[in-house]
């Protein structure tokens, strides 16, 4: 394969790795991977999580150098799972690269795993038990199953429009703790603290803190300390959004 | 009992996270199953050591990572696929939101103590996942060596 034809392949497997949410170590190391068993001499790589930088030298000494930037999607580990299989299959010369190239195109346009209306039951059923896991009641799972629902709907709502994630987040967590006080002012027994906590662990920047960790952990210090600061603003997000309804909440109703 | 219920609850938290993040569907019940083992390791650790807050957050990030990583070489999927849905049990919510409370009332003395609490819990929870990460990667590397010694003596 000539240099032109080995960036464009590898270019979109990182791409389809890091929209997804994979760590930008993984991206690199799996590019490089690909860019091995494509036959270039020479295969330089530089992720972080908003780009990719590379260069590559093909066998008949021709060099190409390339950027690309990266948008990040929604998160479907799915996604990096199959590219990571793609490029294993290539590296063991199960398939050509013009498949491999093939393939990647089909992930591209494919459907997630699962369906929308999959992911808003679980974000519910999460949020009522994580509600239960920190101390909430019987009587807590319905209103932390409906601001799960409700959490995750203003989230993907947001993101539509499309409002930056963080503000998003931040009516994720503003959400999360009208459906709490609106609950326990109705029903006594309602635990309005467990109720919020279950709702607000959906919003946990749970990717890029783990990215985070395991970027920096590998040497990526550049990505692993822009991760850092994605899962602190996300948290800080969320706890504007809870602290401005608490506070609206408790000048107007005082309880 | 609790305990028994609790390590459920952690199952299906983990699980319904894994929904959330696309984690393949083959690998969605190990991915439930590593978030049973974090809870394991968080409320088990005190009971058998004595240990505490931050130190059972070790032990529970530790059996996470371990577990994902066992799952990740069995099932063909990056150890990602099993962490991420599988800490979430662990990550320190309910702390993070009392401390905003505590801000929120001005109580901001005890909300300084509890916030440092949280930051250590975080700091138990990230270490657990650094060193077993680091070590699994140390002997993957170390076997990718030998293998490529072997084949440069082969050929």
């Amino acid at each position: 394969m000539d240099a032109s034809n080995i960036s464009q392949l590898t270019l979109e497997a990182g791409e389809a790795m890091l929209t997804n949410g994979a760590e930008t170590y993984r991206v690199e190391e799996t590019m490089e991977r690909m860019g091995a068993a494509c036959g270039a001499r020479e295969f330089e790589v530089f992720v972080t999580p908003t780009g990719i930088l590379m260069s590559v030298t093909d066998g008949d000494g021709q060099a190409i150098a390339k950027v690309r930037r990266v948008r990040s999607l929604n998160t479907d580990l799915s996604k990096v799972s199959r590219v990571n299989e793609i490029s294993r299959r290539l590296t063991s010369a199960a398939i050509t690269p013009f498949e491999a190239m093939e393939l990647l195109r089909e992930l591209k346009v494919g459907p997630p795993a699962y369906t929308e209306a999959t992911r808003a039951i679980s974000s519910g059923l999460g949020s009522a038990a994580f509600t239960v896991l920190f101390g909430g009641g019987v009587a807590d799972i319905i209103p932390a199953f409906l601001g799960g629902l409700s959490v995750n709907w203003v989230v993907s709502a947001a993101q539509r429009v499309p409002l930056s994630r963080f503000v998003a987040v931040l009516g994720g967590g503003l959400t999360a703790a009208m459906v709490g006080t609106v609950a326990g002012f109705m029903f006594d027994t309602v635990h309005l603290n467990q109720v919020v906590i279950g709702n607000i662990m959906i919003l946990v920047p749970g990717v890029a803190m783990t990215n985070a960790i395991r970027d920096v952990m590998s040497g990526e210090l550049v990505a692993g300390g822009s991760r850092f600061i994605e899962a602190m603003v996300t948290a800080v997000s969320v706890a504007v959004g809870v602290v401005i309804w608490l506070s609206l909440w408790e000048a107007v109703v005082g309880r | 009992m609790k305990l028994t219920i609790d390590l459920l609850i952690s199952f299906v938290a983990a699980m319904a996270y894994g929904i959330l993040f696309n984690v393949p569907k083959r690998a969605l019940f190990w991915g439930g199953v590593t978030g049973l083992l974090g809870w394991l390791g968080y409320a088990g650790a005190p009971r058998l050591l004595g240990v505490g807050q931050p130190a059972a957050a070790l032990c529970g990030s530790i059996l996470v990572s371990v577990a994902s990583e066992l799952f990740a070489r069995v099932t063909r999927h990056p150890a990602t696929v099993f962490i991420v849905p599988g800490i979430i049990p662990l990550v320190p919510g309910a702390a993070a939101y009392r401390t905003m409370l505590l801000f929120l009332r001005g109580r901001t003395v005890e909300g300084i103590d509890m916030g440092v609490q949280t930051a250590f819990f975080a700091g138990g929870v990230a270490a657990g996942l650094l060193v077993v990460g680091s070590i699994f990667s140390a002997i993957k590397h170390h076997r990718h060596q030998r293998r490529q010694r072997r084949a440069q003596r082969g050929g």
